[in-house]
């Protein structure tokens, strides 16, 4: 059965697929829903599901202590995301056996008991316009006990926005709209607080501040805390922004990373960084080649006339090589970080043609200057393996020095003929490839290492978003 | 070991056959690509109940021509049988669970291609009936 395994393979055209279309999101949903809803008739209940589209509501919590402008936040966002705005009073309006039994108990004055209280709001959220637009709860919950409870009942936010602000503004602000019953929002406060002295509003606040830290940690996956003591866009700006970046996806992604550079970028040296860092496949084109070759295949002994006469082997001869080893399941699973090829914009389209298709891009610009210094100056020891370059990494002994050898490939002609070939290649796959990014590697190789990662890294978290799709169809518009 | 509500929960899943279901859906969306997924897994979810309703075949990745043609691998000199390692192997490899393990012609380590047919028809359709059995 191992060897079986061994040779499973996995077509790229599933991986492209899935991320073009989400797929692992899609059934992600579709899973939980059911766990959530547990519906006695699972198959019905997923075509329900899936007939109402891809169209994710938002479902936000926005929290805060009194008076720091939840309902300012809630209404400005319901307006823009055309949610449905469920505040704590306007739960206890709707007219059934439980509000009833609610406001009966608020009204002598009892606490209304948690369980009841999230069985309205289960109530209310589970009417269809909440299911179809998207809820916005203000100022729900209160405590780490409602959350738990709203939690166990499968409610939970995929946004929550905590405002915070320091208390003696908020004590100042409550007191103000107390006595400046001037708009419709404000009035509210005034119904709620009555005539609240300092004394209560303070122990309002640090009733407040007992819960928030639990709250904090309950929803610690899509918190935004917001200052609001600043500008009224200011802080609605901010919420918006968390509000409408995607949660990160749980799909699984594999980077598919293509490095372009002259010889002497340091191409090798960062494709080595960047696969041990994120446990990539590093496979250099012309290793591969050499690894072939090497093998009693009847694929090596084809290309074998080629490499020992320097000439280039033959595109559709590397491109079956690439392909087989792209699609082992390593690559496959774990990712790929590929450098020495494609050489040429039509290397660049078969490769494309054959589905594998990178989602990162780098190029690896140098000057000719620096590259024919970092080329021809380096020599390696052959008792020890470990390259030295004259100049730069000078050999610490004499003895060393001596027994160095240079490789005859490094030779000062053959690079000049390579730098021309690749600066005449460059401008097409650029523009093959418009969501590259270009870095300047005459600086210290970790450095150039920290930029790449920082877009590598930055990206796998907005996978599927515009930019990397957008790489994709550029790509096959050519 | 597991709380009531995760019992509960893997109950559910296994009562309505809920890894299954999934499990042959993704396969499905992944063997045929559409470009329209909601719209695949609607149809193929309403395949699903008309075949609960006996209206219907189940709908599933394998057919005939796939059962032949494995069985045609595994016997390429056409010999008519194949053995009985070989039926196993071949029926997994199919993802059927819970076949007949000592099918007609096991004494004589040959297995017909009519048992096998029949096996592999009576596994898939096992395996792609993925809703709570009646």
């Amino acid at each position: 059965m191992d060897g079986a395994a061994e040779r499973v393979r996995i077509p790229p055209e599933m991986a492209l697929y899935a991320e073009k279309h989400e797929i692992f999101d899609l059934l992600q949903c579709m899973v939980r829903s059911l766990m959530v809803d547990k519906p006695e008739e699972p198959i019905e209940y997923l075509i329900e599901l899936l007939s109402r589209g891809r169209t994710e509501v938002p479902r936000i919590m926005v929290l805060g202590p009194p008076a720091s402008g939840k309902r300012t936040i809630a209404v400005q966002l319901c307006e823009h995301t055309k949610a449905v705005h469920i505040t704590a009073s306007n739960v206890l309006k709707e007219d059934t056996r439980l509000t009833r039994e609610a406001r009966h108990l608020r009204d002598i004055q009892k606490e209304i008991p948690c369980e009841l209280w999230i069985k309205l709001i289960q109530q209310c959220l589970s009417k269809v316009d909440c299911i179809r637009q998207g809820w916005v709860l203000e100022g729900i919950p209160h405590t780490r006990q409602e959350a738990l409870l709203l939690q166990e009942v499968g409610i939970f936010p995929e946004h929550v926005v905590m405002l915070e602000a320091p208390d003696e503004i908020l004590i100042k602000r409550s007191l103000a709209k107390r006595m400046d019953p001037a708009s419709e929002v404000d009035m509210k406060l005034e119904q709620q607080q009555g005539f609240l002295s300092e004394d209560d509003i303070a122990s309002q606040l640090i009733k407040y501040h007992q819960e928030a830290h639990a709250l904090q940690r309950t929803y610690k996956n899509c918190l935004k805390v917001v200052k609001s003591d600043q500008s009224q866009d200011e802080v609605f700006a901010q919420v918006l922004s968390h509000v409408q970046c995607k949660p990160r996806s749980m799909a699984p992604h594999t980077p598919r990373v293509l490095l372009f550079g002259p010889p002497g970028s340091g191409k090798s040296l960062q494709a080595a960084l960047i696969a041990q860092k994120y446990n990539l496949v590093n496979i250099c084109c012309g290793e591969l080649l050499r690894a072939v070759s090497a093998d009693e295949t009847s694929m090596g002994e084809l290309i074998k006339p080629y490499l020992a006469s320097g000439e280039p082997v033959p595109d559709s001869m590397v491109l079956q090589i690439m392909t087989e080893r792209l699609s082992r399941l390593d690559c496959t699973a774990r990712g790929w970080v590929l450098h020495g090829f494609p050489r040429d914009i039509k290397q660049a389209k078969m490769l494309y043609e054959a589905n594998f298709i990178p989602s990162r891009v780098f190029f690896l610009e140098v000057t000719d200057e620096v590259a024919s210094e970092v080329v021809t100056l380096r020599a390696v020891d052959p008792i020890t393996g470990e390259r030295y370059h004259s100049l730069y990494k000078p050999a610490p002994s004499p003895e060393i020095e001596a027994r160095l050898q240079h490789n005859p490939r490094d030779s000062e002609d053959r690079l000049r003929s390579q730098l021309k070939q690749y600066s005449a290649s460059v401008p097409a796959l650029k523009a093959m490839y418009p969501g590259a990014l270009s870095i300047n590697v005459d600086q210290d190789p970790h450095a150039v290492f920290e930029t790449l990662e920082s877009w590598l890294v930055q990206r796998v978290t907005t996978a599927g978003l515009p930019g990397v799709v957008m790489d994709v169809k550029e790509g096959g518009s050519l | 070991m597991a709380t009531p509500r995760e019992r509960e929960a893997a109950d559910y899943l296994q009562k309505h056959k809920i890894p299954e279901l999934m499990h042959n859906l993704t396969s499905m969306l992944f063997f045929h690509r559409p470009d329209r997924p909601l719209e695949f897994l609607i149809a193929q979810l309403e395949k699903l109940q008309a075949s609960r309703a006996g209206a219907a075949e189940t709908p599933c990745l394998f057919d005939h021509s796939n059962v032949d043609a494995v069985f045609g691998i595994l016997d390429p000199t056409g010999q008519g049988h194949i053995t009985l390692v070989q039926y196993k192997e071949a029926l997994s490899t199919l993802g059927i669970t819970g076949f007949d393990e000592f099918p007609e012609g096991a004494a004589a380590d040959q297995v017909s291609l009519e048992t096998f047919r029949r096996a592999a028809k009576e596994g898939l359709l096992r395996s792609s009936a993925t809703y709570k059995s009646a």
